[in-house]
């Protein structure tokens, strides 16, 4: 899978793991806070009706002890006068008061004067015989025992449920005997209900307790409520909730349940917040993962794509010389650089390998020839013998020719044996010499030109071991080089001075000198600058002084001359040096003959 | 010159073979050529050579072992060995192997001949020795068997 579309499968993984776990966090947190809220709202809002319908009992209670203890009414309980019967027992009193019922009690349980009221039809009805039965079984409703007695409450009737206030009857002083009871009674009806909920701006709807069509949460409800909870709350839908009330009789027995119901708003409100809360998570998420695809884009993947790209291409191209671009200043660009890094060591590794290579082939190419050149040189050298022999002295002219031919042969020959050093594995023969010595063998070998003076400051300490021949072939090559660099004469100096268990050999001219270009090539092999030469003479000398493990090295100014310094151990290490540096071809090797 | 000694040339190189033999033959010598190891074991069987120049390198045998097997057959001939490659280990293993000389290739030609020269002479002593040995023991035997007669 590619990293991009690893990456947004990750982000968009963890988006949704987080907006989920967020999600259930929320939902218990603050759905749990909200219904919490809600229960305690409803109750409040039940407490609120209970209260309303408190009030109203304590109006209904007031106004019958505003009747009750008044000297009229005091009277008229023991003589039922006509005067205080018209004056009083009028319909207004009943539609002011709004009551169903005005009873007259005598303090035997009697109800002495009453009347009844159809508060919906606006007229006189008979007192029901329900009221009337519900006195005669319920004498605490009548019987007063002290004059600051007072009952009001519910009470069933088969048709409706009745509230009621009932006060004793008193002097205006309130002051007795008692005389009785006055009763004021109200059917609490659907209609009452109505009217409560229009109070407390809440629907209301009300059960009897002996009902036998209670509905099922009413059920619910009514096991649920007790005396230690007043107030049962359960929601009803999604929408609503509803909070329900017990409502005792007279003696404490429950009889009603009311329920107010109300809407959901706090819950719904929770709900609505959460799921707002987790719609702005997920496009928080989306923004935020678009965010970081677009940083990753631009900062990492086009540019890795590039550099992918830029890598795999140089991969199929054949140029070495080719780099990939680097850009900022972070661990891309360090890769980038690396891999550049990377790049220029395999360039020079592989110019490097190619010229060894070419140099291997070439080396091979020419050990075969010069020792197929050795024959045929050979040949050459016996006829032009043969052929001077018989000519004598009588013809100086073809005697020079003879000679001409004698003189290349042996220069081919020294060209044959270079080559041939130059690719055999070099066995050192050492012997004990001073470099006095070694240096003074190697100057007889060689004619120096009268306008060339040499400075020999050759030392003749310390004693070094050397193979004699190898190196004295070596400081003749370097005396040569220079005497020939020095075609219009100069100085040729000669120093050597012991250093750390080396002897360092000092070769400097006064002649054309070498340009730089050409200095760094002098070690190799068949580079050369002079007309009649093969180059093998200075990597030769690198061979045999390597060979002995010493260094060699050139410094050189253009007219102003060269300097060659040898370093060579006083013991040399043999093992030092490449001791192969083309591998003969098989078929020269003089170890079989079967081929 | 060379008192008509005789010289067998080694070598698969027809140039050499041909010059070489020039050279020897103007000097006064009895030249005779062999390509191979091959055939110069057949010619030193059948017939008598002086001195034999063995190049180093042949086509069927290398020259060491050409004089080595050479040595047993005919202990007194002189064994040159040429080389193109000079090394000590060529030069160790051609004297082991009973060479008298060992020069380097190209040939200095004056210095072959000097070598030849002087090899042939040592022969032409010992012989001449050797010879007189045998007439002195002749000699001493006759007289001792004239005595002991007597």
């Amino acid at each position: 899978m590619k990293m991009r579309q690893k990456t947004i499968i990750i982000i968009v993984l963890a988006s949704i793991v987080m907006v989920s776990i967020l999600y259930v966090i929320s939902q218990t947190i603050l759905l749990d806070s909200f219904a919490k809220l809600e229960d305690q709202n409803t109750r409040q809002n039940v407490e609120r009706v209970m209260s309303a319908l408190s009030n109203e009992f304590s109006e209904l209670n007031s106004k019958c002890a505003d009747w009750a203890e008044w000297d009229d009414t005091y009277a008229y309980v023991q003589d039922l006068n006509d005067d205080y019967k018209q004056a009083n027992l009028v319909d207004s009193s009943f539609i002011n008061i709004r009551i169903n019922f005005l009873l007259f009690i005598n303090s035997t349980g009697h109800v002495v004067s009453g009347m009844a009221f159809d508060l919906k039809n606006m007229t006189e009805m008979p007192i029901p015989q329900s009221v009337i039965q519900l006195l005669s079984v319920s004498d605490a409703i009548w019987r007063h025992e002290d004059t600051n007695s007072s009952v009001n409450g519910i009470a069933l009737l088969p048709e409706d449920p009745l509230m009621l206030a009932s006060r004793p009857i008193l002097t205006s002083q309130r002051e007795g005997p008692i005389r009785g009871a006055l009763i004021f009674a109200r059917y609490f009806n659907d209609d009452e209900v109505e009217r409560l909920a229009e109070t407390v701006h809440l629907p209301l709807v009300m059960y009897r307790l002996d009902d036998s069509q209670l509905p099922s949460d009413f059920q619910e409800a009514s096991s649920s409520l007790s005396e230690n909870a007043p107030i049962f709350v359960n929601p009803l839908n999604a929408d609503s909730i509803a909070g329900y009330a017990l409502m005792n009789n007279i003696l404490g027995q429950p009889i009603l349940v009311l329920r107010a119901e109300m809407i959901r708003d706090v819950y719904k409100q929770g709900q609505a917040t959460i799921s707002y809360l987790v719609l702005s998570l997920f496009a928080a998420c989306a923004v935020f993962g678009a965010l970081i695809m677009l940083l990753l884009e631009k900062v990492i993947l086009i540019r890795l794509g590039k550099l992918i790209t830029n890598v795999s291409s140089i991969g199929k191209r054949e140029d070495l010389s080719a780099r990939v671009s680097v850009t900022g200043n972070d661990e891309l660009s360090i890769l980038a650089g690396s891999i550049n890094g990377m790049l220029t060591e395999i360039e020079n590794k592989t110019v490097k390998l190619q010229k060894s290579e070419r140099f291997a082939a070439i080396g091979e190419l020419a050990t075969m020839v010069a020792h197929d050149l050795r024959n045929p040189l050979q040949g050459i050298a016996n006829a032009a013998f043969y052929l001077k022999r018989k000519i004598g002295l009588k013809d100086s002219k073809q005697q020079e020719m003879l000679e001409l031919i004698e003189e290349d042969v042996k220069y081919s020959d020294k060209i044959v044996n270079d080559l041939l050093d130059y690719s055999r594995e070099m066995q050192l023969q050492l012997e004990e010499t001073t470099p006095q010595a070694l240096v003074k063998v190697a100057l007889s070998t060689v004619e120096i030109p009268a306008n060339i003076s040499v400075i020999n400051d050759i030392g003749d300490k310390p004693a070094i071991r050397v193979d004699m021949l190898y190196m004295k072939r070596t400081f003749v090559n370097i005396i040569r080089n220079a005497i020939e660099a020095m075609p219009k004469g100069g100085t040729l100096t000669l120093r050597s001075r012991a250093l750390n268990g080396n002897v360092e050999f000092i070769f400097s001219d006064t002649g054309a000198g070498i340009s730089k270009e050409d200095l760094r090539k002098i070690f190799t092999p068949l580079f050369t600058t002079k007309p009649k030469g093969m180059g093998f003479g200075l990597p030769i000398c690198k061979r045999v002084v390597e060979a002995h493990g010493g260094k060699i090295s050139v410094e050189s100014a253009i007219e102003k001359g060269t300097k060659v310094t040898l370093t060579v151990p006083v013991e040399p290490k043999l093992k030092g040096g490449e001791s192969v540096w083309v591998d003969m071809p098989k078929s020269l090797l003089l170890t079989t003959t079967e081929a | 010159m060379g008192g008509h000694a005789k010289i067998l040339i080694v070598d698969d190189d027809r140039s050499i073979r041909k010059t070489l033999g020039a050279i020897l033959e103007e000097e006064g010598y009895v030249v005779d050529t062999a390509e191979n190891a091959k055939e110069a074991i057949e010619k030193t069987n059948n017939g008598f050579y002086n001195l034999v120049l063995v190049d180093i390198r042949l086509p069927d045998m290398e020259g060491t072992k050409l004089i080595a097997s050479m040595k047993d057959t005919t202990p007194k001939m002189v064994k040159i060995i040429v080389t193109g490659y000079p090394s000590l280990h060529n030069a160790v293993e051609a004297v082991n192997n009973g060479a008298d000389a060992y020069v380097f290739k190209p040939v200095d030609v004056e210095k072959l001949l000097k070598t030849i020269k002087e090899h042939l002479e040592k022969q032409q002593e010992s012989k001449k020795y050797s010879e007189q040995k045998v007439a002195e023991f002749i000699q001493t035997r006759a007289r001792e068997l004239t005595q002991g007669s007597s």
